[in-house]
């Protein structure tokens, strides 16, 4: 029997996105010992993404990659989280196996996932999330050439839509749900954010030749083995098909709450869905735990940024800079509340799925199966129904069961994700009470 | 660069891959479903984001590796989900 490897440090950051980095540099500047969690091969989260076809620009390189180096720091990237056993103390599996770490001080910034609901025909091959097209094309897989359709809503399909264009795809078109009124008052509001409007329009410019329309609902994807084509209802009424290679489909953003589960944080609603409720110096209701970024109520990188720096600052005490960032924070925060009240996706908006249509894509079951169990609870549904029992342990289909107002998991449950039976075993010969083992 | 591709089995076939791409990456050059569903069902990756679980394989023998998450290796033994 192996026993997991343990570690000690004064902070563990889970996730390396935009959030943890910026954490992690401010905490290591002040002499603190950091451990950085991260599933990816590579820093970056979703939005900073590396990749075999993304290399960071220079100044993010000149700025992170002493932080990834540091001695005080350390770096686990291609580890699960697995649960924690205490609050201050998780285990994870890496590929040599598990490892605890024990903290004084925890920061969850596990970002946020890609809100994809069901319709005819997603779980067809070439059916993805807008993003996970982008993160795609990053990470070394060949989309030249492919005909690509963008659906869904919010400004992460422009910003998908861009890496497409320049890794060769040819796009068919971009089609966001909300009508174009409300996108016309968000171009006039960003006029009081000069730097937002300059990012705004060299995105723009980087899709100017592609096709962008509102107020377009989908009604399916067809195709034999993949994906042949979008099924489109245009403002008009008037059924389109779209052809295509891939689609990708993003409604929202959904924080990834999971990473909380077992430690009885509270929650607020955040749009259709939840996120993690924490004070003006990013602390949760536990105040050794705190939380930044998309997993506090989606607001972007900047604002994530901004928060990672807060909570870092508000644990080792440094109050100047602390409140000049909350200055900045309260900006970017008008901000990032503009583009919600912008995209935020009403439910009558969202694809329609038929009984046939399958909600949970790791059992195969139905949505006819969830309507039928008429639960009023999640847990009757989940054993009437096999709901959420698969492999994403309930992360696809439990936002959808939000989202469209059906019974869905509170508060996920243990292991965090899915990890092997050795590394459970190894919690036999771990000190609970006395972690060993240093940084140094 | 001293290689300039990396050797892999994916269901006892031999294919060669860029270094440095995700094994998502080699899989999609293949144009190969990731796997089946339950029920039989070609299945590809979904959310690229470590999230669905869709693109779970088996690698060197270890269920549940997400290949969306994972570079490619020389000598990497993949199997897809039946």
């Amino acid at each position: 029997m192996t026993t997991a490897a343990a570690m000690r440090v004064d902070l563990l950051i889970v996730g390396a996105g935009p959030a943890g980095l910026s954490a992690a540099e401010v905490a290591l500047a002040h002499g603190r010992t950091v451990a950085l969690v991260d599933q990816q091969p590579a820093a970056g989260g979703q939005l900073w993404r590396q990749g075999a076809d993304a290399a960071w620009p220079t100044s993010r390189r000149a700025r992170f990659d002493p932080v990834l180096k540091h001695a005080q720091l350390r770096y686990l990237p291609g580890h699960r989280l697995a649960m924690w056993l205490s609050p201050t103390l998780a285990l994870l599996q890496g590929a040599e196996g598990a490892i605890t770490v024990s903290a004084d001080r925890v920061l969850l910034a596990a970002g946020a996932r890609e809100f994809i609901p069901p319709f005819p025909g997603w779980t067809l091959p070439g059916v993805t999330g807008a993003g996970a097209l982008q993160a795609m094309a990053k990470t070394g897989v060949d989309l030249a050439g492919e005909r690509v359709s963008l659906v869904g809503s919010g400004p992460l399909l422009l910003a998908s839509a861009a890496t497409l264009n320049q890794s060769g795809a040819r796009l068919t078109g971009i089609f966001e749900a909300q009508p174009r009124a409300q996108l016309r008052a968000l171009a006039l509001s960003l006029l009081r954010y000069p730097t937002r409007l300059v990012e705004a329009a060299l995105l723009r410019r980087r899709c100017a030749h592609t096709r962008y329309e509102c107020g377009w609902r989908l009604l399916a994807a067809v195709g034999d083995e993949r994906v042949e084509a979008a099924l489109l209802l245009d403002p008009r009424g008037k059924t389109q098909r779209v052809a295509c290679s891939r689609l990708g489909v993003s409604y929202a953003l959904v924080p990834n709450i999971e990473c909380a589960a077992g430690l009885n944080l509270s929650l607020r609603e955040d749009g259709l869905f939840a996120c993690l409720r924490v004070d003006a110096e990013q602390r949760s209701s536990n105040p050794k735990i705190y939380a930044a970024g998309e997993i506090t109520g989606i607001g972007g990188g900047a604002l994530a940024e901004l928060e990672g720096q807060i909570a870092a600052l508000s644990m080792v005490g440094a109050a100047t800079q602390l409140a000049q960032h909350q200055n900045r924070h309260r900006r970017a925060k008008r901000f990032a509340d503009l583009l919600a009240d912008t995209f935020g996706i009403q439910t009558e908006s969202l694809p329609k799925p038929v009984p046939q249509t399958l909600l949970c894509r790791c059992e195969d079951v139905s949505w006819s199966a969830v309507v039928d169990a008429e639960s009023s609870d999640w847990r009757s549904l989940k054993l009437g129904s096999r709901i959420g029992m698969g492999a994403c342990q309930g992360r696809t289909c439990g936002a959808v069961l939000r989202a469209y107002g059906y019974p869905s998991p509170v508060n996920s449950r243990p292991p965090i994700m899915p990890v092997s039976a050795a590394t459970l075993a190894s919690l036999d010969h771990v000190s609970i009470s006395k972690p060993q083992g240093s940084t140094q | 660069m001293s290689k300039t591709t990396v050797k892999l089995t994916i269901d006892q076939q031999v294919v060669e891959s860029e270094p440095g791409v995700s094994l998502l990456a080699a899989l999609e050059k293949l144009e190969l479903a990731v796997g089946l569903s339950p029920s039989g069902t070609p299945r590809g990756a979904f959310c690229a984001m470590g999230t669905c679980q869709e693109c779970r394989v088996h690698v060197d023998g270890q269920p549940g590796v997400l290949a969306c998450m994972t570079l490619v290796r020389d000598g990497m033994r993949v199997e897809r989900r039946r």
